[in-house]
């Protein structure tokens, strides 16, 4: 310490000072700036996970409810009736045994309703079956078939109509043994909406609603469901049929999309080249629940060449048709991309003839771990790689190579269960997208392939 | 002169530059005496040349040497010299006891006139200071033998000359006669230097003699520790003859109690260590802690020595003490020597007036106040604080400090841990609204400000006594970003570190010089750094170049007490430490304690630099709608401070501006180098340590130099000399300061008013993080949990166990927040989480129960995405359709069910935990207890700190 007055304190004692003064700010400034510019080294510690299994639960599977047909009483024209009760096929794969059906009552028709397939928890095999019916009468005409599908609790519905001609019924399958609150949004050109009768519709314990979509939606062109059940899940159908005057033009089962993403595929899609026309046409419809934005649509052929590609601007919460054309008949995929989450389905008219009946190509959800399927007589199977590398999957046994983005398909499966055997994933992408179709004269039909819900990937825990 | 006199001089080799010189004068007094002992004997240590030339030089008359080998005490020597056979008198002497002239004659003149008087002990006066006395008569009381020293210390104005029976005396000059001499037996080498004079004095009124003072008799002494009391003006010999002091207590309680006493008298030995030892903390002496239990330990089982005394006592005893009660002290005696102490505290006050509220450091807060009032006011309706870290404190201040040291935790089901000090600052804040814990931080978020501003302006008196500079710390302080960030981001650590940083400059600035300053500092240090333990590395660091410092400046004293600052943070630590290091984990020791809150860590060199300044890390566009390009501009604002600093360096008093450039430095360091540590996870997130507590530590170190600088710039000068360079300098001064408030103030606009926008982190919180549901089912029951289920993506989810009606801010020990390898507890959730969200069997239900969970709550906090969503929507629906649970339905928090099947309640703690528990309660209870009472400030240290400046550094500062 320096101990003289200000004044007269000697220089070299404040040259001094100047020094250390001059090296505090010299060391502060280098030390701050040489942290800032070079990265120091961090400790990161890896959060504790653990990858469990968990206990399988018991599958249970809702097949789709007898066709109903509205005003076939004349007293009461909202009243519902039975045309006819779908056939089934499957059952449990690399078994003999058929499984017992449990029937669900409808509960506002006061008929019979879907069927209900159940397999107890860690039984072994993997339940699988199906649906289709063939009707050729007054009311309803066309081809429908349809996977029997494990009850949600959200489930999106692309397709269907209020207008004029179109009788499409919603019917809501309740398999468990708990009572289920359904809430509906519906999406139109207004936006979203949610149809004052559509609030909390109870649909008590085993047992099933239908409800004219009519009276949801009222004359939506273009509607899209949002079926959401509380306490207890369901299995959403719309049971969709058109008349052209006096004429019916087709009928489809609409089951439950993948939920809203950032890819979508709809794959398997068979174009017809009509005679009039030098394009094969199909409608998609889209929408984007959330947020505007834009999608864009590409068409990939069988053999993984892209043949168009459209880009479609989204309101949010309004859907749109979008036209897809491809240059001659074929199967295609539909690839869509869009940088909001998106829903997408397509529709196509399917004219052999003097026959017609419409079908819905529904999009469907990536399949990366072993699924069972089950397909109705004369149905083919499609299957998309949607990676850029060749993946080697197995159907039914036989081993298949899938180019990159090509779509190859199985025809004249067994009744019986197939498995599609998908190895284990060894990069993320991989993994497969399939459908099941018929595509014959005058009658078409689709569903989309989506793995069990009970047999889904390990979960991964963070406990603490 | 008829009787004979043998003079016993006892000298020591101790110190030469002392005991030769000292037994020179002694020896010369003697000689030079009116009156001289017949013979004199001095015991030497063998082989001590110096003194045994010293001896060989005197002129005296019939001297002789004796030498003693080894380390001999004053009652060896004494008892080593062979009495002359004809001396009929002994004189016992040191040597530094150097009568004056006619001290021996008026000695002998009241032994020779009359009879029944055994001892004659003189007045002694301080060697230097001839007015002085060190000590004239000593007597004790009457039933607990506590001696107590008449005059000691007073001047010597004859004012005590009246005196004339005493009990006792200081051993040193007393003249004996030889025929008490022996029949009372002498010394007992039972006392070793303290109160020997006194036992000698109490022995010969039980064998009916008299002990009388001889005020007129005069004697120097230089407190050599030969023989004797130690200087009463000397702290480093009053600390050393407080062994000897305390031991002679304990073996007088011992050897003079009546005999069917002495067993109670034992027993009550512990008891009055631990009390001395509570009262020698409060009266800032820690060092009185081991001699303390030493000197109790050894007298108790002294037995020998004991029962040597007691013979002696017995042989000497013809009548009962009660013939001489009068001589014990009384009550007035006694306090008139407790007060004594007064003589050591001189000179002058020279502490002038703090003047909080003539110098306007009153009208900062209120203004503050006020501000935060406006600024706050929205927190005045909310029954807790929610958002970003700060989480309710649960329902009673009696179960946070239950929960402290080693607990159950309140969230998770990892078994008992150890927890984190961060609890007790916790329960000291909850114990302040007992009635309502939580209560605790909105009042510190509606104080914050004012406080800051408070603790800014307390600690500025350490370097300015200019009411400007004092305003500019304080309100500067509490605007600073660092503070409002978290504020708003509900980082409650970082506001106490904060609000405490101010405390601890003000206390350990001058831990230095009192015990008293150096234990508060080290209560706030310890505050500090559990509130945000990754400051313990800066704080030992900044500790270790105190030192260092101190070891270049060869400064000493009261290094111990700088040593001891962060000595309590560090033992707080240590289990915490040693747990961590045993399961390889030490950097967890860093983590932060409390709810771990995700952060977006700084990945531009800019983004750093806004932390040091503890800018929010939200982006300059969100916070100031500048855009990137233009981030450094709120930088800018630091710019007036900065140049006081600069300042700083070069004027007065620059060492302390040096250090406070060290302290920016560490700060900053830690700003950057923390963030880099991603210790404790929440969920599937790794998180950093929060960059808050470092900022404010780098500002402080700003603030600290800038305030310096400011009372450098601005001279004062008397009116006559004020010139109109000095105005324009002082003017100078006064803008800079203003610009630094100003803008500040501007950037701290939009952290400031946050809360009041509502786009602040915090908000309004329920006094709960569970639906009411649970808090009304389970608030009387903390050993009922919530199972809480967050759903990540499609096949990710994290959960925890909530126990008792909330999740609170001690329920995260860093212990488990920081864990690497989950537990068998942990797994076996992993499972029953993946068995319920994935199925809807029964079975796993009964689990839950056993382990008493109750309810189970689905959440939805990740946001809406469709991967997380389709699992919260699979989950919700295997539990709905779970047969042993019932569904309580949507709440404000997630989906709820209630484990319908009867539930058992959560494992309490087992029987060694309670024991460890109970365990460091107390090892820690007396500890803290210790350094709060050595923290306590006492009239001593008022009137000793009232005798200190209260800036530091006024050395450097009159250079």
């Amino acid at each position: 310490m320096v101990r003289s007055v200000v004044a007269k304190r000697p220089v070299s004692s404040r040259i001094l000072q100047g020094v250390w003064g001059v090296l505090t700010v010299v060391l502060a400034v280098a030390v701050v700036v040489a942290l800032l510019l070079f990265p120091w080294p961090g400790v990161s510690a890896e959060p504790r996970s653990v990858a469990v299994a968990g206990s399988a639960s018991a599958q249970q599977l809702v097949c789709p409810a007898p066709i109903l047909v509205a005003g076939a009483d004349a007293q009461d024209r909202s009243h519902l009736s039975v045309l006819s009760s779908p056939s089934l096929n499957g059952g449990e794969l690399d078994s003999e045994l058929v499984p017992e059906a449990r029937i669900l009552e409808i509960s506002n028709v006061d008929v019979n309703g879907p069927a209900v397939f159940e397999q107890a928890a860690n039984s072994g095999g993997l339940l699988a079956m199906s649906a289709w019916a063939d009707i050729n009468s007054v009311e309803a005409r066309g081809l429908a078939i349809a996977s029997c599908a494990e009850p949600q609790m959200e489930s999106w519905l692309l397709g269907g109509a209020g207008e004029v001609g179109a009788s499409d019924i919603l019917t809501l399958a309740n398999p468990t043994q708990v009572n289920s609150v359904v809430s509906i949004t519906a999406f139109g050109l207004e936006g979203s909406f949610v149809p004052v009768s559509a609030r909390q519709i109870l649909v008590p314990a085993a047992t099933t609603v239908a409800l004219p979509l009519s009276s949801l939606i009222a004359s939506e062109q273009r509607p899209v469901l949002q079926v959401i059940a509380e306490l207890a899940p369901v299995v959403a159908t719309v049971q969709s049929s058109t008349i052209q005057g006096l004429t019916p033009v087709g009928m489809e089962w609409i089951q439950a999309s993948p939920s809203p993403a950032e890819t979508v595929v709809i794959p398997g899609v068979v174009l017809q080249l009509l005679e009039e026309s030098d394009s094969a046409d199909a409608a998609v419809r889209l929408l984007a629940p959330n947020d505007s934005g834009s999608a864009t649509l590409s068409l990939i052929d069988a053999a993984g060449v892209q043949v168009s590609e459209v880009t479609v601007p989204l309101s949010a919460q309004i859907p749109v048709d979008a036209l897809l054309s491809a240059p001659g008949s074929g199967r295609y995929t539909v690839v869509v991309t869009a940088d909001t989450p998106v829903l997408a389905a397509a529709k196509d008219n399917w004219v052999t003839a003097e026959l017609i009946d419409y079908i819905w190509w529904p999009s469907t959800p990536l399949l990366n771990s072993d699924t069972a399927i089950a397909v109705p007589p004369g149905a083919s199977l499609s299957v998309f790689n949607p990676d850029s590398n060749a993946q080697q999957i197995s159907v039914n046994g036989t081993a298949v190579q899938l180019e990159p983005l090509a779509t190859v398909s199985f025809s004249g499966l067994p009744s019986e269960p197939v498995l599609i055997s998908i190895p284990d994933a060894v990069a993320e992408a991989s993994g497969v997208y399939a459908n099941v179709s018929i595509t014959e004269s005058g009658r078409a039909a689709a569903f989309g392939v989506r793995a069990s819900l009970t047999q889904q990937a390990e979960l991964l825990v963070y406990p603490q | 002169m008829s009787s004979r006199v043998h003079a016993i001089i006892v000298a020591s080799a101790g110190d030469s530059s002392r005991s030769v010189p000292h037994l020179e004068r002694t020896l010369s007094a003697l000689g030079a005496a009116s009156v001289t002992p017949d013979a004199v004997t001095v015991v030497v240590p063998e082989g001590n040349a110096e003194l045994l030339a010293v001896v060989a030089n005197s002129a005296l008359s019939q001297l002789n040497a004796r030498t003693l080998r080894g380390n001999f005490s004053f009652v060896d020597a004494v008892q080593s010299v062979q009495l002359h056979p004809e001396a009929e008198l002994v004189w016992l002497l040191s040597q530094d006891s150097a009568p004056k002239r006619l001290a021996l004659g008026h000695l002998l003149r009241v032994l020779e006139t009359t009879p029944t008087v055994a001892i004659a002990a003189p007045k002694l006066l301080r060697w230097r200071n001839e007015h002085q006395i060190v000590s004239q008569g000593v007597t004790m009381t009457r039933r607990t033998y506590r001696a107590v020293d008449l005059i000691r210390g007073d001047f010597d104005q004859g004012q005590h000359n009246d005196r004339e029976e005493i009990l006792g005396a200081d051993i040193r000059g007393m003249l004996v006669r030889r025929k008490a001499w022996e029949s009372i037996g002498g010394l007992d080498r039972a006392f070793a230097r303290a109160d020997l004079g006194l036992d000698l004095g109490y022995r010969a009124w039980l064998g009916n003699w008299r002990v009388r003072a001889v005020p007129t008799a005069e004697v120097l002494t230089a407190g050599d520790m030969v023989a004797g009391s130690a200087d009463p003006w000397n702290p480093v010999h009053a600390r050393r003859e407080y062994l000897q002091q305390r031991r002679a207590r304990y073996h007088r309680m011992l050897s003079y109690s009546p005999a069917g006493l002495v067993p109670f008298v034992w027993l009550a030995i512990l008891p009055m260590a631990f009390w001395y030892t509570l009262t020698g903390l409060l009266a800032k002496r820690p060092w009185t802690i081991s001699a303390n239990w030493g000197a109790a330990l050894v007298s108790m089982f002294a037995f020998g020595a004991v029962a040597a005394s007691r013979r002696k006592i017995a042989k000497a005893q013809q009548i009962s003490r009660t013939q001489f009660t009068s001589l014990f002290a009384d009550h007035q005696q006694l306090s008139d020597a407790l007060g004594s102490n007064y003589a050591a505290i001189s000179g002058p006050v020279t502490r002038r007036s703090i003047a909080f509220f003539s110098g306007g450091g009153a009208w900062i807060v209120l203004a503050l106040l006020v501000l935060s009032a406006v600024l706050f006011y929205p927190l005045l309706r909310w029954q807790s604080l929610a958002g970003g870290g700060a989480l309710p404190l649960g329902d009673s201040a009696l179960e946070l400090w239950r929960s402290a040291f080693f607990a159950l935790p309140g969230a998770g089901v990892a078994p008992a841990v150890l927890q984190d000090p961060f609890v007790l600052v916790m329960s000291v804040l909850g114990t302040l609204t007992f009635w309502a814990p939580s209560t605790s931080i909105i009042l510190l978020w509606l104080l914050a400000m004012p406080l800051a501003g408070f603790g800014a302006w307390i600690a500025a008196t350490r370097l300015s006594d200019k009411a400007a500079v004092r305003a500019l710390v304080a309100v500067l302080w509490a605007l600073m970003p660092s503070l409002l960030t978290a504020l708003n981001e509900g980082r409650v650590a970082a506001v106490i570190v904060h609000l405490l940083l101010p405390w601890l400059f003000y206390t350990a600035s001058v831990a230095l010089r009192s015990w008293g300053s150096a234990a508060a500092a080290s209560i706030i240090a310890t505050f500090i750094v559990a509130a945000a333990p990754s400051l313990l590395p800066a704080l030992i660091l900044v500790t270790l170049a105190a030192l260092l410092f101190l070891a270049i400046t060869r400064q000493a004293r009261g290094a111990l007490r700088v040593l001891w600052v962060p000595l309590p943070a560090i033992l707080f630590f240590l289990p915490l430490a040693i747990s961590q290091f045993m399961t390889a984990n030490p950097w967890a020791i860093l983590a932060d304690s409390g709810p771990v809150v995700p952060w977006l860590v700084a990945d531009s060199p800019l983004a750093q630099l806004w932390q040091i300044f503890g800018l929010s890390s939200l982006g300059s566009e969100q916070l100031f709608g500048l855009p990137d390009a233009l981030a450094w501009l709120p930088l800018l604002a630091f710019a007036p401070l900065f140049a006081f600093a600069g300042y700083a360096l070069f004027a007065r008093r620059y060492v302390l501006a040096i250090s406070f450039w060290l302290v920016m430095l560490v700060g900053a360091l830690g700003t950057m180098l923390f963030p880099a540590l991603r210790l404790a996870h929440t969920g599937a997130q790794t998180v950093a340590i929060w960059f808050g507590p470092h900022s404010s530590v780098a500002l402080l170190g700003l603030l600290l130099a800038a305030a310096l600088a400011y009372d450098a710039w601005w001279q004062r000068r008397p009116l006559q000399r004020r010139t109109k360079r000095l105005f324009w300098r002082n003017l100078s001064a006064h803008i800079l300061a203003g610009t630094a408030v100003v803008l500040l103030a501007v950037v701290s606009f939009p952290a400031m008013n946050q809360v009041l926008r509502g786009e602040a982190v915090v908000h309004a919180g329920t006094g709960s993080t569970l639906p009411a549901y649970v808090t009304a089912s389970g608030a009387s029951n903390p050993s009922l949990g919530t199972l809480l289920i967050d759903p990540i993506d499609q096949n990710t989810l994290s959960s925890t166990v909530v126990w008792g009606g909330t999740d609170t801010m001690i329920s995260h020990p860093t212990k488990i927040t920081t864990e690497l390898i989950l537990n068998e507890a942990e797994l076996q959730q992993a499972e029953l989480v993946a068995d319920l969200t994935r199925s809807s069997q029964p079975g796993a239900i009964a689990r839950l129960s056993q382990e008493g969970i109750a309810f189970v709550l689905l959440r939805n906090d990740q946001g809406s995405d469709a991967a997380s969503n389709e699992l919260l929507l699979s989950s919700a629906s295997a539990l709905n359709a779970n047969p042993a649970l019932d569904a309580v339905g949507s709440t404000e928090r997630g989906q709820l069910w209630r484990v319908s099947i009867p539930v058992s309640e959560r494992e309490p703690l087992s029987g060694s935990d309670v024991t460890i528990s109970r365990l460091m309660w107390l090892l820690y209870g007396i500890f803290g207890l210790s350094v709060l009472l050595l923290a306590m400030p006492t009239v001593d240290s008022v009137r000793r700190a009232q005798r200190m400046p209260r800036q530091i550094a006024l050395a450097e500062r009159r250079s």
